[in-house]
C-alpha cells in the first residue's frame, strides 16, 4: 500500500477556493458569469468584431444578421461591439468605486467601534444621515453641477456607498475588542493604531470583501441607470446604461437594444450576485444587504 | 412606548436636519456658480448679479445655511426662480403620483412575496422551493428600470395591452390605473423577490421554535399554526427591509417615472435639472429625504409594535 503525501491536482483543485466555489450550481454560474464579464472587459478591442464608435448609415437601426449579431443602432453602430466595451466601462466604474467605499468605510466603521462613546454616535449619525439620501436623486444633483465624468460617477458613488461598509466593520469591531488577545495586545502596551491594524482589523475584513462583491452588482445597475438618463460618462464612450437609452429613444424601430442590453447587464448583476453569495455562504458570514439599488 | 416613540422621533430629527446640512454644503461646495449655471452661458453680469441676490449666494455661507434651514423648517422650499410658483406647491402637485406609485409597489410586493415565501418555507426542498428561490433572484438581479423597459417593450409597444406614456387622464380612475400597472410592476418585481427570500428564512428558523411546536401538538391545522403563529414572528424582520426599501423605491421611481412618461417627483426633478432650475432640484430632493426618513421611523415603529423587546433597545 502506498500512501501518497501531496494531494493529486484533482484534489488540490476541489480543496482550492475556486474549486470549492463552484461546486454547487449557484457558484458556478457566479464564477462563470463574473469571468465572461472579465474577459469581455480585458480583451474587449479583440473579442469585438467592430470599433464600437463606427458608423454605418446604410445599416442603421438594423435587427440581427451575419454581420452584426445584435444589430445595430441609429448611427449604424454594431450594438454587440457596444456593448462588449460597455463591459469595460461597467468595470472601470464598479471597482474603483467599491474599493474607495469600503475603504472609507472601513476606517470609520473602525474608530466607531474602537473608540466607542462620541466618536461612535457622530459616526453612526453620519452613517444614517448619508443612508437617508436617495442615491439617484443626490448623484443627478451633483452631477448637474459638476457635468458627467467618470471621476464624478465613482466619487459620488463611493460616498453613498460607505456607510453600509462602516456600519459592518464597526459590529465586527465590537466583537473583537472584547476578545482576549486584544486586551492581551492593550495590557502589553500596544498603541491604539497598531491594536486596531494588525489585531482587530485582519479578524474583520472577510465579510467586508463580500460586501464588496455583493455592492458590485449595486453600483453597476448605478452606473447603467445614470447613463440612460443621460448623465453618465458622456458619449461617444458606450455604456449599457446609453445603450437602454438610445433602445428606450427608438423603441417601435427595434427591440434589439433593449433586448440585448439588458441581456449583458442581467448576466453581470446576476453572476456578482450569485458569486458573492457562494463566497458568503462558503465563509458563513453574516452581511447585510438591505440596499437595492 | 412613549420614550421609545420620543426617542425614535428624535434620532430622526437629527438625520434630517444632518441630512439637510450635508445637502447644502455638498451642492455649495461644488466648484461652479448655480446662477451662471441657471442662467446659461450667455447671461449678462447684471443679470447673473440679480440672480446671485435672490438666490442669496453673496452672503456669508453660514447665513445661506441658517435661512435654508429656518425656511426648511416652516416648510417654505422657496420659489422657483423662473416662474415664481412655491416649490411645495410644484412638489404637493405630483407627489402623490410617486407615493401611490411606491406604496402600491410596497404593498403589491408584500401581497406576492410573503404567500410566495410562507409556502416555500412550508414545502421546503420541494419544486415549489426551487422555483421560488430561482425566480427570488432572477427578481432581485433585474433592476427596475431594465424590468420597466422590457415590459414597456413587451406589454405596450408590441402586444397595446397597456398605454405606452404618462399618468392617465385626472378624474378618471380606470384610465388612472390602467397607466399604473406597468409601473408598479416593474417597480414591485425586486421587491418580490427580497421579501420571498426573507420570508422564506425567517419563516424556517420560527418553525423551529417552540410555541409553534405547542401549536402543532394541539392539533391546530398547519395553515393555521403557519398564518397565526409563524408569520408573526416571521413579518418583524421584513418590516424593517421595508422602511429601509421604501428608500430605494424613492431612488427607484426616478427611473421608472421617466421610462413610462409618468408625473411624479423624479421626473419633477429630471425636468428642473434638464432646465437648470436649481432651487426645483434642491427643494425636491429636501422632500425626498424627508419621506424617506419618515418611512423608516415608521418602520422602526411598527417593529417597536411588534416586538415589545425591541422598545427597551
Amino acid at each position: 500500500m502506498t500512501t501518497d503525501a501531496t494531494p493529486s491536482l484533482r484534489t488540490r483543485f476541489r480543496r482550492s477556493l475556486l474549486g470549492r466555489l463552484v461546486r454547487d450550481a449557484t457558484g458556478a454560474t457566479g464564477v462563470t458569469f463574473v469571468a465572461l464579464i472579465v474577459i469581455l472587459a480585458l480583451f474587449a478591442p479583440w473579442i469585438a468584431p467592430y470599433e464600437p464608435q463606427e458608423i454605418d448609415v446604410l445599416q442603421r437601426l438594423a435587427g440581427p444578421s451575419a454581420d452584426h449579431w445584435m444589430g445595430t443602432d441609429q448611427l449604424g453602430r454594431d450594438t454587440f461591439s457596444r456593448l462588449v466595451h460597455g463591459a469595460r466601462l461597467a468595470l472601470l466604474v464598479a471597482l474603483p468605486s467599491v474599493l474607495l467605499g469600503a475603504l472609507l468605510g472601513m476606517v470609520l466603521g473602525l474608530l466607531a467601534g474602537y473608540y466607542r462613546g462620541w466618536v461612535e454616535t457622530v459616526l453612526l449619525w453620519l452613517f444614517d444621515v448619508v443612508r437617508s439620501f436617495p442615491a439617484l436623486l443626490f448623484a443627478i444633483a451633483i452631477i448637474t453641477l459638476t457635468g458627467p465624468s467618470l471621476t464624478v460617477l465613482i466619487l459620488i458613488m463611493a460616498l453613498t456607498r460607505f456607510p453600509s461598509y462602516g456600519r459592518l466593520i464597526r459590529a465586527q469591531t465590537l466583537k473583537m475588542r472584547e476578545e482576549e488577545y486584544v486586551t492581551a495586545s492593550q495590557a502589553l502596551g500596544a498603541s491604539s493604531n497598531r491594536t486596531m491594524g494588525r489585531h482587530i482589523l485582519p479578524n474583520a475584513v472577510a465579510p467586508l470583501f463580500i460586501q464588496a462583491a455583493m455592492d458590485i452588482p449595486v453600483v453597476v445597475t448605478f452606473e447603467a441607470g445614470l447613463s440612460f438618463l443621460g448623465l453618465g460618462v458622456p458619449p461617444p464612450t458606450p455604456s449599457w446604461g446609453t445603450i437602454l437609452r438610445e433602445g428606450y429613444t427608438y423603441v417601435r424601430a427595434t427591440p434589439w437594444m433593449i433586448v440585448f442590453g439588458s441581456g449583458f447587464l442581467v448576466v453581470a448583476t446576476l453572476g456578482f450576485t450569485f458569486f458573492a453569495e457562494a463566497l458568503r455562504d462558503l465563509f458563513d458570514v453574516k452581511v447585510r444587504n438591505d440596499d437595492a439599488a | 412606548m412613549i420614550e421609545f416613540v420620543l426617542r425614535r422621533l428624535l434620532a430622526s430629527v437629527a438625520t434630517v436636519v444632518g441630512a439637510m446640512v450635508l445637502l447644502f454644503t455638498v451642492l455649495r461646495s461644488i466648484p461652479g456658480d448655480p446662477a451662471i449655471v441657471m442662467l446659461g452661458p450667455r447671461a449678462t453680469d447684471a443679470m447673473i448679479a440679480s440672480m446671485r441676490e435672490r438666490m442669496m449666494l453673496d452672503e456669508p455661507i453660514l447665513v445661506q445655511l441658517g435661512a435654508f434651514l429656518g425656511n426648511v423648517a416652516r416648510g417654505d422650499l422657496g420659489t422657483d426662480v423662473l416662474n415664481d410658483r412655491p416649490i411645495l406647491m410644484m412638489v404637493a402637485e405630483v407627489l402623490p403620483y410617486t407615493i401611490l406609485l411606491a406604496v402600491g409597489s410596497i404593498l403589491l410586493a408584500v401581497a406576492i412575496g410573503v404567500p410566495l415565501g410562507a409556502l416555500a418555507a412550508a414545502y421546503r426542498n420541494s419544486w415549489m422551493d426551487r422555483i421560488t428561490a430561482f425566480l427570488s433572484v432572477a427578481f432581485i438581479t433585474v433592476p427596475p428600470f431594465v424590468a420597466g423597459l422590457l415590459l414597456l417593450l413587451v406589454f405596450s409597444v408590441n402586444l397595446r395591452w397597456f398605454p405606452v406614456s404618462g399618468g392617465g387622464a385626472p378624474g378618471d380612475v380606470l384610465d388612472q390605473a390602467r397607466h399604473l400597472v406597468l409601473p408598479l410592476v416593474a417597480l414591485a418585481l425586486t421587491w418580490v423577490g427580497y421579501i420571498a427570500r426573507l420570508i422564506r428564512s425567517s419563516v424556517l428558523e420560527e418553525i423551529a421554535k417552540d410555541h409553534v411546536r405547542t401549536a402543532r401538538s394541539k392539533g391546530l391545522a398547519p395553515g393555521r399554526v403557519l398564518f397565526k403563529h409563524v408569520l408573526r414572528g416571521a413579518l418583524i424582520p421584513t418590516i424593517a427591509v421595508l422602511g429601509v426599501g421604501f428608500g430605494n423605491l424613492l431612488g427607484g421611481t426616478v427611473l421608472i417615472e421617466i421610462i413610462f412618461a409618468r408625473p411624479g417627483l423624479g421626473y419633477l426633478i429630471l425636468n428642473a435639472i434638464e432646465s437648470r432650475n436649481f432651487p426645483v432640484v434642491q427643494g425636491g430632493l429636501v422632500v425626498a429625504v424627508f419621506l424617506y426618513t419618515m418611512a423608516n421611523l415608521l418602520a422602526d415603529l411598527s417593529y417597536g409594535l411588534v416586538d415589545p423587546r425591541i422598545r427597551q433597545a
